[in-house]
């Protein structure tokens, strides 16, 4: 019996240099495989080759087959190809925002794929497109029909993406990332959706994450890849029960070892760490006078004892990061009063005085976007040391040296520049500049949420060890409630600028009592790894998986 | 209601610019040493009373405030003035350069965008085809050949040596001469904008959904673009309202651009005032239709 699918031998370079490797994957009628690797594994290169879509730099080498249905596409010409694209195959890719068309109403998105392919009336394809809308389960599909994508929220926007993938009633369904870009709860939402959809149509899905446990949750095979070569492949339950390669043995370990069993560094020595935030409120007025205000964060009370971890949970647009803003000193409190490093912050006296701005910093999400790319390591170091008017010359050095070997890098970093850096390194410089005011504030915004899984844990790690050493307390940001269990003494949960649940980190997930919490608890648990295999992580398996990411670090960025 | 009230805000700031304009104009033209009565005493050897007396036939030797709130009388009352060289009214002299501007203006307009857009566009799908060489030469020459260079070189080539369009009145020259110039302006800034669309994650959907080129080019990869080429057209159309001056003078051509230059040259100021008057409301109008255009370009709310 022939695949569906049948990729043989696929070799793909780019500017000469080779990102896929002799690639062998197959998948039969109605089967779903997960494709799991991290940043620079080919896997989206390898999605895109199916679809003959490679970016104009990537070359397919001359031996390399992909066979749908007997045809070798890897032979076709654009032409012929188009034949083939949303017809045999459609996919769906991360961040549905940025893949519709925002000048296009979905509707005729959606009625633009039927009709390429389907020779039917403009009256019937609008039908066609409506019952997929419903199909894909978008409530009042005659009215969403004629909306802009920006009017809708991310879960509608994936929504209609999966719409219009299906439109030509394609046998493979690719979904490349396609949760990642999306809040926890609406992920969940969406993997529901795929797993009904597969179902009820009977087709073949790819589903291609960095996530083990997503792709755990909806594939019955799964295939690592790894700088650009397949790893390991087998039925799901095989591979995580009992993993063959070393690199596989260690994504499912760090995607378990983040799930509690970590050891928190209790701080020590804090006396002036504590952050009192009463009553918050902060409200981004529009532009002009016709715009309308928007209230980010309303009515917030939230105290950090010194020394200890605030874990601050929620998704997008949920005011997390308004808050740190706030205590960052970049964004104006409306009402109400933060209270930290001794002194009171309020809508009258807000900035914070240059003296004190050593004493809190902040960290980034995107380590690439908070390093300037053309300034190297050193000099970006000296910059809060220039703030503070701190040492200088040879004591300058060394203490730049300190705090590298602090957060694991060498010396030699100082002359560096970040496009030769991976994405851990990045980050890792950025806790570095955080920390060489020697601040009692640490204000940590999503620290790990571009970095891969392995790197996330190494992150956390550092983070964990350094406020041991230090003392320093921490407001932790993060949208993965596992994450931000897994750092955080206390957690704070927010929903639409509030505050709707506090305790510490057991109490919420083990015991929530608000709704909109345990929702959040489920979606995570419904990606979460079986805990019943044995974990025989160790720590060398870790630096063995470092070294490899400086070489990735190309595809890092991306 | 929103848009209507955004829509009065702009209309409001655009009136008052051209009010502010209209000021600058007439006290500017009065710093300027020399009126138009010192023009005519060079010219026709006028006795310093005879230049006395027309200048008091004039109005020229009213105080400065008294002569603006005659001039500000006169508009409001739909009156231009009269033209002291041609001896016509204002009025009418406008109007019977309009078109020649307009069409000279337009053409160059129209040829120069759509050279602009084709070349951008052949030049992002076929980065290496002759379209993108094209890009490059388009935009150098631009940049290095000023248009009259052009137009003379042009005279000399056309008019004179193959003797294929007279050297006065000629009006497809021109066209071609500016509309060089505005596709040099424009095809650079585009082409970038293009080859990043074509980039761009919602092409490359509409690609995975097997669309015909054709209308990927129109329906998924213009769009994109159209925002900054209005953008861009606006800024161009702007400087051309001025723009055709020198290719009507060379030319010979009875635009605005040259009833302005006259009347510039013979200190004739209600000539003056009302052409700068009209240029400056030219501006404003293709500004606040461009920022229109955009908001029904892009349905996205303006951040």
């Amino acid at each position: 019996m022939t695949h569906l699918l049948e990729i043989s031998n696929l070799s793909i370079d780019i500017n000469g240099a080779r990102v896929v490797e002799a690639l062998s994957l197959a998948i039969d009628k109605g089967e779903c495989l997960g494709i799991v690797g991290e940043s620079g594994s080919g896997k989206s290169l390898t999605a895109l080759a199916v679809l003959g879509l490679l970016p104009l730099a990537a070359s397919v080498d001359a031996a390399s087959a992909i066979r749908l249905v007997g045809t070798d596409i890897t032979r076709l010409d654009d032409a012929a190809m188009r034949r083939f694209r949303g017809a045999r195959v459609g996919i769906v890719f991360q961040d549905p925002m940025s893949c519709l068309n925002p000048f296009m109403k979905v509707g005729a998105q959606i009625v633009e794929a039927i009709r390429t392919h389907k020779p039917v009336s403009g009256a019937d394809a609008r039908r066609q497109a409506q019952n997929l809308l419903r199909e894909v389960g978008i409530r009042d599909p005659e009215r969403r029909f004629g909306a802009f994508p920006h009017e809708l929220s991310g879960g509608q926007q994936q929504r209609v993406m999966i719409a219009m993938a299906l439109s030509a009633d394609p046998a493979l369904l690719i979904a490349d990332e396609p949760t990642t870009a999306l809040d926890a709860t609406v992920q969940h939402q969406i993997l529901t959706l795929l797993k009904r959809l597969r179902a009820q149509r009977g087709m073949a899905l790819m589903f291609i994450s960095h996530d083990l446990g997503v792709v755990a949750s909806i594939a019955e095979r799964v295939a690592v890849m790894r700088h650009g070569r397949l790893v390991e492949s087998g039925p799901v339950h095989d591979i995580l029960a009992a993993p063959r390669h070393p690199y596989t043995r260690a994504l499912i370990a760090a995607r378990r070892r983040m799930v509690g069993g970590r050891t928190k560094g209790a701080g020590q020595a804090a006396t002036t760490g504590g952050v009192v935030v009463e009553g918050l409120r902060i409200v981004y007025r529009a532009k002009h006078s016709l715009g309308r205000s928007f209230v980010a964060v309303d009515d917030v009370d939230l105290v950090i004892e010194p020394g200890q971890v605030m874990g601050l949970v929620g998704e997008s647009g949920s005011g997390k990061s308004s808050i740190a803003r706030a205590l960052a000193g970049l964004a104006r409190p409306d009402k109400g009063r933060i209270a930290m490093l001794g002194q009171e912050f309020t809508r009258q006296s807000w900035q914070i005085p240059r003296h004190l701005r050593g004493k809190r910093q902040i960290v980034f999400q995107n380590p690439t976007g908070a390093l300037n790319p053309r300034l190297p390591i050193s000099t970006q170091l000296a910059e809060p040391l220039n703030a503070i008017h701190g040492p200088t010359g040879q004591e300058r050095v060394d203490r730049m040296i300190q705090l590298l070997a602090e957060v694991g890098l060498d010396e030699s970093y100082l002359d560096r520049y970040p496009h030769e850096m991976s994405g851990g390194q990045k980050q890792r410089i950025c806790i570095a500049r955080a920390l060489l005011s020697d601040p009692d504030v640490l204000i940590c915004d999503e620290v790990v949420s571009s970095l891969d899984v392995t790197t996330q844990l190494q992150v956390l790690d550092l983070l964990a060890s350094l406020r041991a050493k230090r003392g320093f307390s921490m407001l932790f940001i993060g949208h993965d409630l596992d994450v931000v269990a897994a750092v955080s003494d206390h957690i704070a949960v927010m929903h639409e600028g509030r505050i709707i649940e506090t305790g510490t980190a057991a109490d919420i997930i083990e015991r929530p009592t608000n709704s909109y919490t345990r929702r959040l608890i489920d979606a995570m648990d419904a990606v979460r790894l079986p805990q019943d295999l044995s974990d025989d992580f160790h720590p060398g398996l870790l630096g063995h998986i470092e070294t490899g990411v400086g070489a990735t670090s190309f595809f890092a960025a991306g | 209601m929103k848009q209507m009230v955004a829509l009065a805000t702009t209309l409001g700031r655009s009136a008052l610019l051209v009010v502010a304009i209209g000021i600058l104009v007439f006290f500017f033209l009065r710093i300027v040493p020399g009126d138009v009565v010192d023009v005519f005493s060079v010219e026709g050897d006028l006795t310093a009373a005879q230049a006395d007396m027309m200048r008091k036939e004039l109005g020229l030797d009213a105080p400065l405030p008294a002569q603006f709130a005659a001039w500000v009388g006169d508009l409001l009352a739909g009156e231009f003035g009269t033209s002291v060289r041609y001896q016509r009214p204002v009025g009418d002299l406008i109007v019977g350069a309009i078109p020649t501007t307009l069409v000279v203006g337009l053409g160059s307009f129209v040829f120069g965008v759509t050279l602009a857009i084709t070349l951008a566009i052949g030049a992002a799908l076929w980065p290496k085809s002759v379209f993108a060489v094209m890009v490059n030469v388009v935009n150098v020459w631009s940049i290095a050949l000023p248009t009259f260079c052009v137009g003379l070189v042009g005279i000399i080539v056309f008019s004179i040596w193959l003797g294929w369009m007279p050297v006065l009145g000629n009006i497809w020259l021109p066209i071609i001469v500016i509309g060089m110039d505005i596709a040099g302006q424009l095809v650079k800034t585009l082409h970038e904008e293009l080859k990043e669309a074509t980039s761009s994650a919602h092409v490359r959907t509409a690609r995975a959904k097997g669309v015909h080129p054709i209308r990927l080019i129109v329906f998924h990869l213009l769009p994109t673009a159209a925002p900054l080429a209005l953008a861009l057209s606006g800024i161009v159309l702007s400087g051309l309202v001025g723009g055709t001056l020198t290719m009507e003078v060379l030319f010979g051509l009875p635009g605005i651009g040259s009833l302005t230059l006259n009347g510039i040259l013979g200190r004739d100021y209600p000539l003056i005032q009302a052409t700068l008057l009209l240029l400056a409301l030219a501006v404003v109008v293709l500004n606040g239709l461009t920022d229109l255009l955009h908001t029904l370009i892009d349905p996205r709310p303006a951040q």
